[in-house]
């Protein structure tokens, strides 16, 4: 199956071609909802950020989402008196040649008139989108793929994240860029994992994300090693943490970057959740799509979510693969799994056949093939609050710096 | 995976009645088999469990069955046979479904008059059911079935379909043609896998047991090493051969394969297609080659046996739960322990193979890059 890539005149490729309709502050949700809701259309989407005050982070993703390359059309909804840049985000989204218009509710006469016009400006996208349309060949190594753990229980650590791991190897070997994240659930895997590190400033950039996760989560009041971890069979923290880690395989990690950094070259990335500075604005990150909505931020065309207990959950704008590591989940929610990697458990496959069916799903999945959450409209989003410094230098290699 | 299943066995019991093709004059098959001859068998070859398959045209029969896997934890699985004419047969195969080990359904295609039976329109909803609930169709054919066969494997790409001891063939010299043909063509359909089984009984009084080679290397050249499920057709196969026979000739056809092909043949396969749960054989992995514990995928009890590999066996020495680890090599006090290839803490005392591993013998290693920070540069 080969994939046929939506190409941006940035040069990136997209897997999927699709309008996101854009509410800039909570005031202005309600009638991007609706528009999206009259569209009526699987590929028009609904994202938004409900702060009114600015926020640098909030700012950089969305200018990251807004030009991510399964996005060919953009609708921004303002209400008119919020503090986010629509002109400046509009700007960044039509220079990367994204289809881009904006509605302003103060400006357009109330909610009717700007549900009307909005359902009247996306069909206008899409028309500019389909005469705009170019389709190239796309290789797996122009893809990036995520990878993210939800619903965790005991089978997830031994099924569903060494199989994804598997499957992450393969893809790096094929030139692929894979992204792993959630470092306040890797405290104690920043030894072995600092020893995989492309670079000693890599090294050093995985050794303080992990030291500054435990800082942060500490002040939160995070307990990192639960009782309920013990009776599920972890003796250590080490063991807990190495459960998730070991989604990422065993490439070497070539960066650790940040929310809305893109990373240059292929290779396995670290993404470091967990905001800079002294703790504000609470947890890292609420919820299981905050952290896919960082990934997506990076670039991933899509996600692989490892769940135990069993998650439903899709994305806006980048498909999401769900694995589940539990054969019981499976039996019980088939229609939400796309991956069974408890048969692993049950002696049916093994971590490598697993991976290998993962890694044929992910080139159908790039190739058009829903998944099953897209199937089901799962569109989640959701963006707050946060802070982080740019990346120092070394901890990601740039383009033509080798 | 390296558990050996017998994809295709049957134990019957005259006295239930309804076979239909079991007469007093099969001298040999009228009595009952039960599943203390079975295993003496299994246990002689070791082959660590089977699937029964239906033979009788009951859902009697398929509850009988079902009844022996219940309690017979290497019975993996059974193929069963359900009435694909009921009106409510989506919820009949839906209901089936359920059972754990209801994992594929077998109509009596080789004893209907109609080669085409299985294509009329009445069948689809059957079909589809099979396919959406996940279990798989096993074809009892002969080579005149196979058109029709190939037929329903383009109609519907989402069932997984077996065909019994390879359609059958009657194995009177040189294999035939129309029968190659025939196998080539379904073989073309990636949703259809083959059984080899069943073929010593295809023999007729002009042929021996060399014969079958043929007729099993062709099988094997079509439907390569992934697609084969190794079966014994027992008893029928008695009619021919002892069951031990018949598993050394097993291992004649496949010696030109790998290892893991012809793990994959004996039993791989079978587990993937039928989709056992085979952790009452299997009750824990090693996740890392380097590891030196393994992983339960189910409670464990002292006195189980855990395989890793081809040739290596852990005795469990305490009982633990799922996700919990034991040893899988002894570890003296202060050795690292391994899992997914690299530390996850020191032992605490000296612990034997087959010994449970957690808080009561093992320790975090864990230094927080924190602490590390405070303590060492005084900051």
């Amino acid at each position: 199956m080969s994939i046929s890539g939506f190409l941006r005149s940035d040069g990136r490729k997209g897997i999927r071609n699709v309008v996101i309709v854009a509410y800039l502050v909570e005031c202005a949700h309600h009638v991007a909802r609706r528009i999206v809701d009259r569209c009526d259309d699987p590929d028009v989407h609904l994202i938004g950020f409900p702060g009114c005050y600015p926020n640098q982070y909030a700012t950089r993703m969305m200018k990251a989402l807004a030009t991510h390359p399964n996005v060919g059309g953009v609708l921004l909804v303002s209400l008119g008196c919020e503090s986010f840049n629509r002109e400046g985000l509009a700007r960044h989204a039509a220079e990367s040649g994204r289809a881009v218009d904006t509605i302003v509710i103060q400006q357009s006469g109330g909610t009717r008139t700007a549900i009307d016009k909005g359902v009247a400006t996306v069909a206008a996208l899409k028309e500019k989108m389909a005469a705009a349309e170019v389709r190239v060949p796309m290789q797996v190594s122009e893809l990036v793929v995520a990878t993210i753990c939800g619903g965790s229980d005991g089978t997830s650590g031994i099924t569903a994240n060494p199989a994804v791991g598997r499957a992450f190897d393969k893809l790096v070997a094929a030139g692929a860029t894979c992204i792993f994240e959630e470092t306040g659930e890797m405290i104690g895997c920043e030894g072995p994992m600092a020893e995989r590190a492309a670079s000693p400033e890599v090294a050093a950039a995985i050794v303080d994300s992990i030291a500054k996760a435990e800082t942060y989560y500490r002040a939160m009041g995070f307990g990192s090693f639960a009782p309920g971890n013990a009776e599920g069979g972890l003796s250590s923290q080490e063991e807990k943490s190495a459960g998730a880690y070991v989604k990422s395989g065993s490439s070497p990690i070539v960066g650790v970057i940040k929310p809305a950094e893109i990373p240059e070259v292929p290779g396995l990335y670290l993404l470091d959740v967990v905001p800079d500075g002294a703790p504000k604005f609470g947890f890292p990150n609420i919820s299981d799509n905050a952290e896919i909505v960082e990934l997506m931020a990076c670039g991933a065309h899509l996600t692989l979510f490892t769940t135990g207990r069993g998650s439903v959950v899709g994305s806006a704008i980048a498909p999401v693969i769900k694995v589940t590591g539990n054969p019981d989940t499976y039996r019980r929610m088939g229609e939400d799994m796309d991956v069974n990697a408890g048969r692993i458990l049950e002696g049916q496959a093994d971590l490598d056949e697993v991976g290998d069916e993962i890694v044929a799903l992910v080139k159908a999945v790039a190739a058009g093939q829903l998944t099953k959450s897209e199937a089901m409209g799962h569109r989640e989003f959701i963006l707050t609050y946060k802070t982080f410094e740019p990346s120092g230098p070394g901890c990601f290699p740039r383009a033509g710096h080798g | 995976m390296n558990i050996v299943v017998d994809a295709h066995v049957h134990l019957w019991d005259p006295a239930r009645g309804d076979y239909g093709w079991l007469k007093p004059e099969l001298t040999g098959l009228y009595r009952r088999f039960d599943t203390q001859e079975l295993h003496a068998l299994l246990d002689t070859s070791h082959v660590d469990g089977v699937v029964l398959v239906q033979a009788a045209p009951t859902a009697a029969e398929t509850d009988y069955l079902l009844g022996i896997a219940e309690q017979t934890s290497w019975v993996f699985g059974v193929v069963g046979w359900i009435d694909f004419d009921a009106d409510n047969v989506a919820d009949v195969v839906a209901s089936r479904a359920r059972h754990q080990k209801l994992v594929g359904v077998r109509p009596m295609l080789q004893d209907l008059d109609n080669p085409e039976w299985i294509l009329h329109p009445r069948r689809t909803p059957a079909l589809t059911a099979l396919a959406s609930q996940g279990l798989v169709l096993d074809a009892l054919i002969h080579p005149k079935h196979i058109d029709a066969i190939e037929r329903i494997a383009e109609r519907h790409p989402e069932l997984s379909i077996v065909v019994d001891h390879a359609a059958k063939p009657t194995i009177s010299g040189r294999p035939d043609a129309t029968w190659r043909d025939g196998m080539r063509r379904l073989a073309a359909n990636k949703n259809v896998v083959c059984k080899l089984s069943g073929l010593l009984t295809q023999l007729t009084s002009a042929t021996s047991t060399e014969h079958v080679l043929p007729h099993a290397e062709i099988v094997l050249d079509l439907f390569g090493p992934r697609r084969l499920l190794w079966g014994s057709d027992w008893p029928v196969l008695t009619q021919a051969a002892t069951y031990s026979q018949w598993f050394s000739m097993t291992q004649r056809i496949l010696g030109s394969l790998s290892e893991a092909e012809r793990g994959a043949v004996l039993g791989g396969n079978a587990a993937r297609i039928y989709q056992l749960d085979l952790r009452a054989q299997a009750p824990a992995i090693l996740l890392h080659p380097a590891d030196n514990v393994v992983v339960c995928c189910r409670a464990v009890s002292a006195g189980e046996r855990i395989r890793v590999g081809t040739d290596e066996q852990i005795v469990v020495l305490e009982a633990a739960e799922l996700g919990h680890k034991i040893a899988r090599r002894p570890m003296e006090m202060g050795s690292k322990v391994i899992k997914y290839g690299a530390s996850i803490g020191s032992a605490t005392a000296n612990v034997p193979a087959g010994g449970w591993v957690h808080l009561h013998n093992m320790k975090s290693d864990y230094i927080s890059p924190h602490t590390r920070a405070l303590g060492g540069e005084g900051s």
